[in-house]
């Protein structure tokens, strides 16, 4: 489902206009962004936990080129979903 | 964050009033919960990606999943933005290859995690700091050039302190394998083997008696009826034992008898003269089946498939596989 669908249905349901919509969730989305980047952590009622992550550095072979190369570290986010999002995508 | 925050915090930008901000974020919540069940996925720019993947060993279970927007994993990895993969080495393969024992030992069944001769070691478990990603990174991207030894010469003809006589050349080749010698050798062991081989099944000869084993064919032998004269008796006279008649040979006739067939010209002609030796009319001939070609063993040709059947029946009494009616050049 893309963004201009899923603005499109909440637009339709709700009898609001598709620009309020979309800025709506465009503040919802910055909101969580900077709660994430502020604190590292951002736990969403219903939906889950969203983690920023460090995963270090390391060595890697390239077993075709036979090349060792170097992997920088990198901060990354993870996602742990919560039990009620697990349960309704297994609903069928 | 509870929904109260996420209302507050989005009221307060003055984007919307709040019923208005709280039931896009309800129906938001909702269709992402809808989306996820059909399986379907739900973007969200400048954040990320809901979806959903299946797991377990029966693929029966679904697991929701997240993938951050570039800009936002961008932004959460702003201190390790710049460095990228770098090149460091090379990994060797131990020249001597595999099958070489080591002090006494078996090689390492992962060459990566031990230390072993002049083998490159990658230890793809331990950590790399950050500080060394980017002294690599700055070496490789600025390489020194390092000046060449020039070679020294001595033109004044004095003695240098600590010179030595250069040691004596050894052979470079030593341990990289066989010499010349020995791989020529071996290649005419190969072939040697390759014609032995070739000679067992039969495709080629070599050497071998051309005379056939009598023995192992018997003689054939016709039974004739002794007449009994009942009417005057007298002395038994023995009967002549008659050598067998040959079978008639036309070399026109159409039909004959076929004893055997091999897929080798060299067992064909050995049956063939085993027969031949036993005084009958045997030769070879060619034929194709789907393709393959077979050399099928034949006695005699005959006019016709009656006299060819009682020749077909009488070898077959003789011979172990028994005999049938063909005709010639089929």
């Amino acid at each position: 489902m893309s963004h201009d669908e899923l603005v499109n249905m909440i637009s339709e349901r709700a009898g609001i206009s598709r620009q309020t919509v979309r800025d709506v969730l465009q503040t919802i989305t910055d909101v969580w962004s900077k709660e994430l980047l502020a604190h590292g952590e951002l736990s969403l009622e219903n939906i889950g936990e969203f983690l920023t992550e460090h995963r270090p550095g390391r060595k890697a072979l390239n077993s075709e080129t036979k090349e060792i190369f170097l992997v920088p570290p990198k901060d990354g986010v993870t996602f742990l979903p919560s039990e009620e999002l697990i349960e309704w995508s297994n609903k069928s | 964050m509870t929904r109260d925050e996420l209302l507050k915090k989005c009221v307060e930008r003055g984007v919307a009033d709040e019923p208005t901000v709280s039931s896009v974020s309800h129906l938001f919540y909702v269709f992402l919960l809808s989306a996820l069940q059909r399986g379907q996925r739900v973007e969200i720019p400048n954040f990320g990606t809901f979806g959903t993947r299946v797991i377990g060993i029966k693929r029966t279970r679904k697991m929701p999943y997240f993938e951050a927007d570039v800009d936002l994993a961008g932004a959460v990895n702003e201190r390790y933005r710049d460095m990228k993969y770098v090149v460091v080495g090379r990994y060797e393969e131990h020249p001597l290859g595999p099958g070489t024992t080591y002090a006494g030992k078996e090689p390492p069944y992962d060459p990566l995690v031990d230390q072993v001769g002049r083998e490159v070691i990658v230890d793809t478990h331990h950590e790399v700091s950050a500080g060394e990603v980017e002294a690599a990174q700055k070496k490789a991207s600025s390489p020194t050039k390092e000046k060449p030894d020039m070679p020294k010469f001595n033109l004044k003809g004095e003695e240098e302190e600590g010179r030595t006589t250069p040691p004596a050349l050894h052979d470079e080749d030593e341990g990289r394998g066989p010499g010349p010698l020995m791989q020529v050798l071996i290649a005419i062991l190969i072939l040697a083997l390759l014609t032995l081989a070739l000679h067992f099944f039969g495709v080629i000869r070599l050497w071998g008696p051309a005379e056939v084993q009598q023995a192992t064919l018997p003689e054939p032998v016709i039974q004739q009826p002794v007449a009994v004269d009942t009417v005057a008796p007298t002395t038994p006279t023995p009967v002549p034992t008659e050598k067998p008649k040959p079978p008639v040979k036309s070399k026109t006739g159409s039909f004959t008898v076929q004893v055997s067939s091999w897929e080798t010209k060299f067992k064909a002609n050995d049956e063939m003269s085993r027969l031949t030796a036993a005084n009958f009319d045997a030769f070879v001939e060619e034929g194709t089946v789907n393709g393959e070609r077979w050399y099928r063993v034949r006695v005699g040709r005959y006019e016709s498939r009656a006299e060819a059947a009682t020749a077909a029946e009488r070898l077959g009494r003789m011979l172990e596989n028994g005999a049938w009616v063909t005709q010639v050049g089929r």
